[in-house]
């Protein structure tokens, strides 16, 4: 696996690189010490892994994340950071807290390999987020990573987009047309002005006023399909 | 707590004396006025009152043991009505036969009625001295409590000041630590001589937290030497994003302050100044005396952006401990001054 070392401390960044030499499965291609410089490195690299402190200046490590289009696994370090440790115990992400130990870095790096090893078997399309693809995102506390399979809706608010999965609903800082764009349209089908739902999650579609659709989502939610979209949505559900 | 118990009782017996001394003197006089002095009168009053006063400590232990005093007014107003007609009672039954047998006293127009009602009559009679006596002994009680609960509130106030002193007298923050060990870690293979400067740096300043967090003041040369291990276990991990200068005037050396005063704002200034920018900045720690005060600041690059973000409790917490160390006349600010720079000051008269 390709990673990237994110820290702002040169001294911790050696230090976890140090470590990394004796385990061969993961190989530093590049190392960043500030959010700016990670999300440029990130995105051109693209590399499978990334370890990331919470604690930098400009852009703490969530920050980054929101803000990256490309989400690499991530394995967080930190050195004691209550604020953050709260937001791992809610989600059970992986992180290290440092100094690290070797074994426990073995364990995260194998338990990021599990997973990428399972999202394999449902890669899709390369141009667009799969269904198997994940998500970042955060609300006030809480994180997750979201693999977009989980996700049953995509809703307008304000400037934000809120995020309907399992019976969590954060924010995250995209708007629904950027979202549009990137989502793989096999999967996601744009329902009106204001949603975008998952079509894996449909339970029943019934017809409605004036030849629109109203479509029952999985979980209760309830989807009013606007006529223009209702055409769109006939002609890709006919063979 | 023992000799107030004790002026306590014995403040009941004289009082109690002295009511029941007093209620024989009244009525034995009051009875000689009409009907002429006789050895009678002074006997059945001399009677009752023996009964009355060894009646009304029983009263008084039933009082205690039951704790008439944590009642509500309604509960223990009712009670006290009730306990003064059953004593009544009680008194008058016990006592009135004996009287009216060996010490009835001629001419009293009492001797007409029967014994019954002579008992009932003189039953309430007494019933309202008991009702004298309750008042007396709660309204008593409620004044010395009251006093009692104001100096509690007192020294409860003051235990809680000191408590929250050995509180406010912050630890080093774990972040730190943690974050230091981690370098010293990668330092050891990098240039292993300044490691070990390092680890010592880190153990002086874990000792002072612990040490001196007992102490109510140290004085600024002990704090400086804390602070100057600081900065150099920071720049190890800011490395030459952290530049530092101290202008300490000499004569401030010897002055107290609380431990870790100076350090808090040290550590406030990295924490929101030089770690939140990528390019990192400058730290100026300066004392100074002026006009009988002792003036201290630290200054470091960055702005503080509102209100909300950088005035955390940590800030609180050194204004705070100044305040209850040398008192409403301290003197502690925050703000953006000149040259992009942030400053925390305090200042405080000198006493040492």
């Amino acid at each position: 696996m390709r990673a990237i070392v994110i820290d702002d401390s040169r001294l911790a960044r050696n230090e976890l690189k140090r470590l990394l030499k004796d385990l061969d499965t993961v190989q530093v291609i590049a190392e960043a010490a500030d959010a700016v410089e990670a999300k440029e490195k990130i995105e051109q690299e693209k590399p499978d892994l990334i370890f990331l402190d919470i604690q930098m200046p400009g852009k703490n490590g969530f920050e980054l994340l929101e803000d990256l289009e490309y989400v690499p696994d991530v394995v967080f370090t930190t050195a004691y950071d209550e604020y953050a440790l709260k937001a791992f115990e809610y989600n059970a992400l992986d992180y290290l807290q440092k100094p690290v130990q070797i074994d426990r870095l073995a364990g995260a790096i194998s338990k990021v390999a599990e997973k990428k090893e399972k999202r394999k078997q449902l890669e899709g399309d390369e141009n667009y987020m799969t269904a198997s693809e994940q998500v970042f995102v955060k609300d006030g506390e809480r994180c997750w990573f979201v693999q977009l399979g989980e996700i049953r809706l995509f809703e307008v608010d304000g400037n934000y987009t809120k995020v309907l999965f399992e019976d969590h609903k954060p924010m995250i800082p995209r708007t629904l047309n950027y979202l549009e764009t990137r989502l793989d349209p096999k999967t996601f089908f744009r329902a009106n002005r204001q949603q975008i739902i998952n079509l894996k999650w449909v339970e029943k579609i019934e017809p409605w006023f004036s030849g629109s659709i109203k479509i029952f989502m999985k979980g209760g939610h309830e989807v009013d399909v606007s006529r223009r979209q209702t055409q769109r949505f006939k002609e890709l559900m006919s063979f | 707590m023992k000799i107030e118990h004790f002026d306590r009782a014995r403040l009941y017996w004289i009082m109690q004396s002295f009511g029941w001394g007093l209620f024989f003197i009244l009525y034995t006089t009051i009875a000689s006025l009409f009907i002429g002095v006789q050895w009678q009168t002074y006997a059945s009053y001399g009677n009752t009152v023996v009964f009355g006063f060894l009646t009304s400590h029983i009263y008084r232990l039933v009082i205690k043991k039951y704790n008439w005093q944590s009642l509500g007014l309604g509960k223990l107003s009712v009670n006290i009505i009730v306990a003064s007609l059953l004593l009544g009672l009680v008194i008058s039954v016990l006592v009135m036969p004996v009287n009216q047998l060996y010490f009835q006293v001629a001419g009293d127009f009492e001797q007409t009625l029967s014994l019954p009602v002579i008992v009932i009559s003189v039953a309430f009679q007494l019933a309202f001295v008991m009702l004298g006596w309750s008042l007396i002994y709660f309204v008593f009680h409620f004044f010395v409590n009251f006093k009692v609960t104001e100096v509690e509130k007192w020294r409860l106030e003051a235990a809680v000041k000191d408590a929250e002193l050995i509180a406010l007298k912050s630890q080093i923050n774990p972040h730190f630590i943690f974050n230091s060990l981690n370098n010293i870690r990668a330092l050891v293979v990098e240039d292993a001589e300044k490691a070990r400067d390092m680890i010592t740096h880190l153990s002086d300043l874990l000792r002072y937290s612990i040490q001196f967090n007992a102490k109510a003041k140290v004085c600024i040369e002990e704090e400086l030497e804390i602070v100057e291990n600081y900065l150099n276990l920071e720049s190890i991990q800011y490395e030459d994003r952290l530049s530092y200068t101290l202008d300490i005037q000499k004569a401030t050396l010897e002055y107290k302050i609380p431990p870790m005063a100076i350090q808090l704002l040290v550590e406030n200034a990295i924490k929101h100044g030089i770690s939140e920018l990528p390019k990192g900045g400058e730290i100026r720690i300066s004392s100074l005396l002026i006009d009988n005060h002792l003036v201290v600041e630290v200054k470091n690059t960055g702005r503080i952006a509102n209100k909300n973000s950088g005035t955390g409790i940590g800030l609180n917490n050194i204004a705070e401990r100044l305040r209850l160390v040398f008192g409403t006349n301290t003197e502690f600010t925050l703000k953006n001054v000149e040259n992009n720079m942030v400053s925390a000051k305090f200042t405080v008269p000198l006493t040492a």
